[in-house]
């Protein structure tokens, strides 16, 4: 028996409930918002500007309609429904293809086709409720009031006596039935407007994904570039700062060993410190001229791959054959992952393989910078546990390139990385971007 | 020797200046850019230029461009320039027409100063001189042609004379004699195929062929 009645105790029967009887009024708004600013926008087409303006204004209402019904639903239904993700709009540049994409947000029109739907739902749904709770009203408490009835008619027979307990108690038992059920047709009812407020004004989460990965891949573009851009600001900071100072520190003390040398009443040890700090200063230079290589290669900046890697083969102690026939110069984060490979692959080489000669070749096939260092060395080379090789794939795949490494025992090596080329239209001309 | 030096690190600049200075050259000019380079040099006439590469507004190739200009506008000025790092392509542009009083070295080179100061007179007089790295560059480019039949030692000779040495001073570089480096130098003529006439010119042709061509 109380398990019976026990769905009317709870509160969400009550809150459900009222949402189905708001969904009355609400879907009149909906519905009248919708249809007004639909035709009024359309009809003023012809004025363009205002027609545009009443269309977008009438889209963005959509997404009005998901934000109040979400609270609605959040606040009466129980349930948490992700908003869509916000316009893309404000991602496009231009007036005309934002104002495109405004008129073609999908979660607006979704918003606004809930609106539409409402209203004959919110008719249903406000009749059926409110007869039900009606007859479960009307019926349980029928026995308190059906006596004071002055004339009680059933198709013009009197109803008097035991007929009208029967009656007042059938009467009773249909109210009782109908308060059971209620609950059930109630929560029913709610159900529908929760899959409808969940799948026409809730996040799709195929589309949040695949924002998430654009938005993820900009930032990451944004971060490569950042670092490939604080690299060459180090270099410069670097070559104008510290390195200037260190060969003007190195001058002067040439130019005081020069002095002392020269002179014949100079202490020995004194020439001898001299001389030795002049030493150490200019191999300071050297060593830092090696490490800024390390950061960036300024040259690969001023020159381009070709020319930065003709210098890594000078400095390589194994002859090297560089063939790079690039008609453009790639974007400077690829150019510099590039150089990256083939200095690695170059290192590795001269430490380990024993070559007699190495190849270098880079060039465009398909849309993607091709980079192959090979050599006639033993082999053996490992691009998977740690070491230089396994670092490049990682520098690789920040840019989406991939490095492939063929070295069998006994060799020969072959290095090879593909480097994905954005669209043309982000690859000038070596011209415009030589400064 | 009157100087022009362009430089835009204040501090290396006057480092240098205080340098040739001290070897008893007169600092004509100093400029922080090569915007009035040609016109400096056809007003003052110095007897060598000490040119930087990197000189604003983009700090890439400026020296390089402005070296070249100069040589337009005066082509037998002696111009030595400076660069952060060696690239062979600076070195071939500037060589392009005429090779004569041209230098090209590393800048850090200004720290062996009787070298820096011995390469500076060596330009103004007409000489060539480039950097050990920039000849060890086109050495490990240059594998094909004529240069092929080279012995290693021969290349290292050929290397030392593109550096603008003479005989003497090969010599004392590889610890050998002066007649084993004469005897080396003509097997590099010969092998190059550069008669026997004046032999100042034929060791300019030599290393203009390693140079270019090699």
């Amino acid at each position: 028996m109380k398990r019976l009645f026990a769905p009317l105790a709870r509160a969400r029967t009550w809150s459900e409930t009222l949402h189905l009887l708001l969904d009355l009024p609400l879907g009149i708004a909906w519905f009248t918002i919708v249809v007004t600013g639909l035709s009024l926008g359309a009809g003023l087409v012809v004025l363009a500007l205002i027609g545009l303006v009443v269309l977008v204004a009438t889209v963005f209402a959509g997404r009005l309609i998901g934000i109040v019904e979400r609270a609605r639903a959040r606040a009466l239904l129980g349930i948490e429904v992700p908003p869509p993700l916000p316009a893309e709009s404000r991602h496009e540049q231009g007036n005309w293809r934002r104002i495109k994409a405004m008129l073609l947000d999908a979660p607006g029109w979704k918003g606004l086709g809930y609106g539409v739907i409402m209203l004959p739902l919110g008719i249903m749904n406000f009749t059926i409720v409110v007869t039900l709770w009606s007859i479960a009203l009307a019926g349980t408490s029928y026995p308190l009031w059906g006596w004071a009835t002055p004339q009680n008619n059933w198709y013009g027979h009197p109803v008097h006596g035991w007929i009208k307990t029967g009656w007042i108690s059938g009467a009773f038992v249909v109210g009782v039935l109908v308060l059971i059920a209620v609950p059930h047709v109630v929560r029913g009812l709610a159900a529908v407007d929760r899959g409808l407020i969940k799948g026409l004004l809730g996040g799709s989460p195929a589309a949040e994904l695949r924002q998430r990965v654009e938005s993820l891949t900009v930032s990451r573009d944004a971060s490569v570039d950042i670092a490939e851009s604080e690299r060459r600001r180090i270099e410069r900071d670097l070559h104008d700062g510290v390195q200037a100072q260190l060969v003007t520190l190195a001058m002067d003390l040439g130019m005081a060993r020069q002095k002392l040398a020269a002179g014949h009443d100079a202490d020995p040890a004194v020439l001898a410190l001299v001389e030795r700090a002049h030493d150490d200063s200019k191999r300071a230079v050297s060593e830092l001229r090696n490490l800024v290589r390390g950061i960036h290669p300024a040259v690969l900046t001023d020159r381009g791959l070709d020319a930065a890697v003709s210098a890594l083969a000078a400095r390589s102690p194994i002859p090297v054959e560089v063939n790079i026939s690039l008609a453009t110069r790639p974007p400077a984060t690829l150019e510099s992952a590039a150089y990256f490979v083939i200095a690695e692959a170059l290192t590795n080489a001269a430490k380990h393989s024993g070559a007699s000669l190495i190849r270098v070749d880079a060039r465009v096939v398909d849309g993607r910078l091709r980079v192959e260092v090979s050599d006639d060395g033993c082999g053996g080379a490992d691009a998977e546990h740690g070491g230089g090789l396994a670092g490049l794939a990682g520098r690789l795949a920040a840019v989406e390139g991939r490095l492939r490494v063929a070295s069998p025992i006994g060799g020969p090596t072959a290095v090879l990385a593909e480097l994905p080329l954005p669209p043309s239209t982000a690859w000038p001309p070596p011209a415009a971007r030589t400064s | 020797m009157r100087i022009v030096i362009v430089e835009d690190s204040v501090l290396l600049r006057e480092g240098i200046a205080r340098l040739l200075g001290e070897f008893g050259h007169e600092i004509v000019g100093q400029l922080v850019d090569a915007g009035t380079l040609v016109t400096t040099v056809v007003d003052l006439r110095p007897d060598l230029i000490v040119l930087d590469v990197r000189l604003p507004p983009t700090f890439t190739d400026e020296g390089i461009r402005a070296a070249v200009q100069v040589r337009a506008a005066a082509p037998t000025q002696p111009i030595l320039v400076l660069s952060q790092y060696v690239e062979e392509r600076y070195a071939t542009e500037l060589l392009a027409s005429d090779s004569q009083g041209i230098g090209y070295l590393l800048k850090e080179r200004v720290a062996d100063v009787a070298d820096f100061v011995d390469a500076c007179e060596r330009v103004a007089a007409g000489g060539t001189v480039l950097d050990p790295e920039v000849v060890a560059q086109l050495l490990a480019r240059r594998r094909r042609g004529p240069f092929d039949d080279l012995t290693p030692r021969e290349r290292e000779v050929l290397g030392l004379m593109a550096e603008g040495r003479s005989n003497v001073g090969i010599a004392r570089h590889l610890v050998v004699s002066d007649g084993a480096v004469e005897k080396h130098i003509s097997s590099i003529f010969s092998k190059l195929g550069l008669a026997t006439s004046d032999t100042e010119h034929r060791r300019v042709l030599a290393v203009l062929q390693f140079l270019q061509h090699g």
